[in-house]
């Protein structure tokens, strides 16, 4: 299996938990490519990635074409980043924004409502996981709901299995690595 | 009493959000003075903060807010806090201002909107601003394309009638709880928009001198 695991921005924790992966990918036999989602410019929402470069993003000069083809040939993919206000992070979501040309204009039914068609035959499972302190408080918990409805709903888009439980990353490897077991099982 | 309308879209002017708070404006009448903001900057000011009342359009990408929304939100919550830990008479928390939500998207299903609207309340929770509700729009591109069409022809009713009902949130004083969200949809059969938005694709792309086989073409391989 190829795993990608994208995070929003170069932090410790963030390390910490490509370390953690990288040593669950070893003990399964699969590769590891990893990538930072941070600086990539955001989508511009003109849709030239359907009607004028089918399949590319128009807008010249990142790191898109690199980030966007592991996240393609991935079998796994695995965002991580802070979960502000429930969403992904800016970063993430600039990379998510811009994923739009992993899918067809054309509109069909999947899971009881409407979707886009992908526009590669194999679409990776994707997982979000949540980095960075919780706030702690009140607000926290539903934050945390949001997220996971969020997750689940980015997983109806990419006609993926749904992702089963929220989880945030708090520098323990085994739990993560526990987490990816049960999510990959399911 | 200022009414901040603040569109989401990175499409600014072009956008079907900006269709959707140009009604709203046009419903709400002269009884407001409006400041506009356009999201897409990804910075609020300090301006902002100067509003009684915000009314948000956006629309959903990849089920959620835009980036450039979201950073614009972070630095509002930002410029919020600091208000109000300076004590001044600008911050939300201190005047009670109320946000209301319009959110569109481009499948069927108005419904598709309740991860994004959920994310703007809460915000509104730790930015200390009065959530007063969203509206979950699907149908969206059907916003510019039926611009000109009366707004109670019945294709276009469902989505005026939530207009109707968003505007009247910002004159309304707050209830006790949080009202729930509402979700609609143009008024065409759920087959009707789909066979209606894939022609739509397919005659956009022609027109650009791209046909069937170069839209669904696989530029990373065939995984």
């Amino acid at each position: 299996m190829r795993i990608f695991y994208l995070y929003d921005q170069e932090a410790p924790d963030r390390d910490a938990a490509r370390d953690a992966i990288v040593a669950w990918a070893e003990r399964g036999g699969h590769e590891l490519e990893s990538a930072s989602a941070e600086g990539l410019a955001p989508c511009l929402g003109c849709f030239g990635c359907w009607l004028r470069t089918p399949g590319r993003c128009v807008i010249p000069g990142d790191r898109w074409e690199a980030v966007f083809g592991s996240f393609v040939r991935a079998n796994l993919v695995v965002m991580a980043g802070e979960i502000p206000y429930g969403s992904f992070s800016p970063a993430i979501k600039s990379a998510l924004d811009r994923w739009l040309p992993a899918l067809l204009p054309f509109f069909r039914r999947f899971r009881g409502e409407m979707h886009h068609v992908p526009r590669y035959r194999r679409v990776p499972r994707i997982l979000s996981l949540a980095l960075g302190p919780s706030s702690g408080d009140g607000l926290a918990e539903a934050e945390e709901a949001t997220h996971l409805e969020l997750a689940r709903a980015l997983c109806d888009d990419a006609a993926c299995p749904r992702q089963r439980r929220f989880f945030r990353f708090r520098g323990d490897g085994a739990a993560l690595a526990a987490w990816l077991d049960e999510e990959a099982a399911s | 009493m200022k009414l901040l309308l603040v569109n989401g879209s990175p499409r600014r002017a072009s956008a079907n959000s900006r269709i959707l708070l140009d009604g709203l404006e046009e419903r709400l009448g002269g009884a407001f003075e409006y400041r506009k903001v356009e999201a897409a900057s990804g910075v609020a000011s300090a301006e902002d903060l100067d509003a009684d009342f915000i009314v948000l359009a956006f629309p959903l990408y990849i089920d959620c807010l835009h980036s450039r929304l979201l950073s614009w939100l972070l630095s509002y919550e930002s410029l919020a806090r600091a208000a109000a830990a300076s004590g001044g008479d600008s911050a939300p928390a201190r005047r009670r201002v109320g946000l209301v939500a319009v959110a569109n998207n481009g499948f069927y299903e108005g419904a598709q909107n309740e991860s994004a609207l959920a994310i703007v309340a809460n915000f509104c929770a730790r930015a200390g601003i009065v959530w007063r509700g969203g509206f979950g729009i699907g149908t969206g591109e059907m916003i510019g394309e039926l611009k000109a069409v009366p707004a109670g022809a019945s294709i276009k009713r469902p989505v005026s009638a939530a207009l109707d009902r968003a505007a009247a949130r910002v004159s309304e004083a707050a209830p006790a709880r949080s009202p729930a969200n509402e979700y609609s949809s143009h008024g065409l059969p759920w087959r009707a928009f789909e066979l209606t938005a894939n022609l739509h694709w397919l005659r956009e792309a022609g027109a650009k001198g791209v046909g069937w086989r170069a839209m669904v073409a696989r530029p990373f391989g065939a995984p």
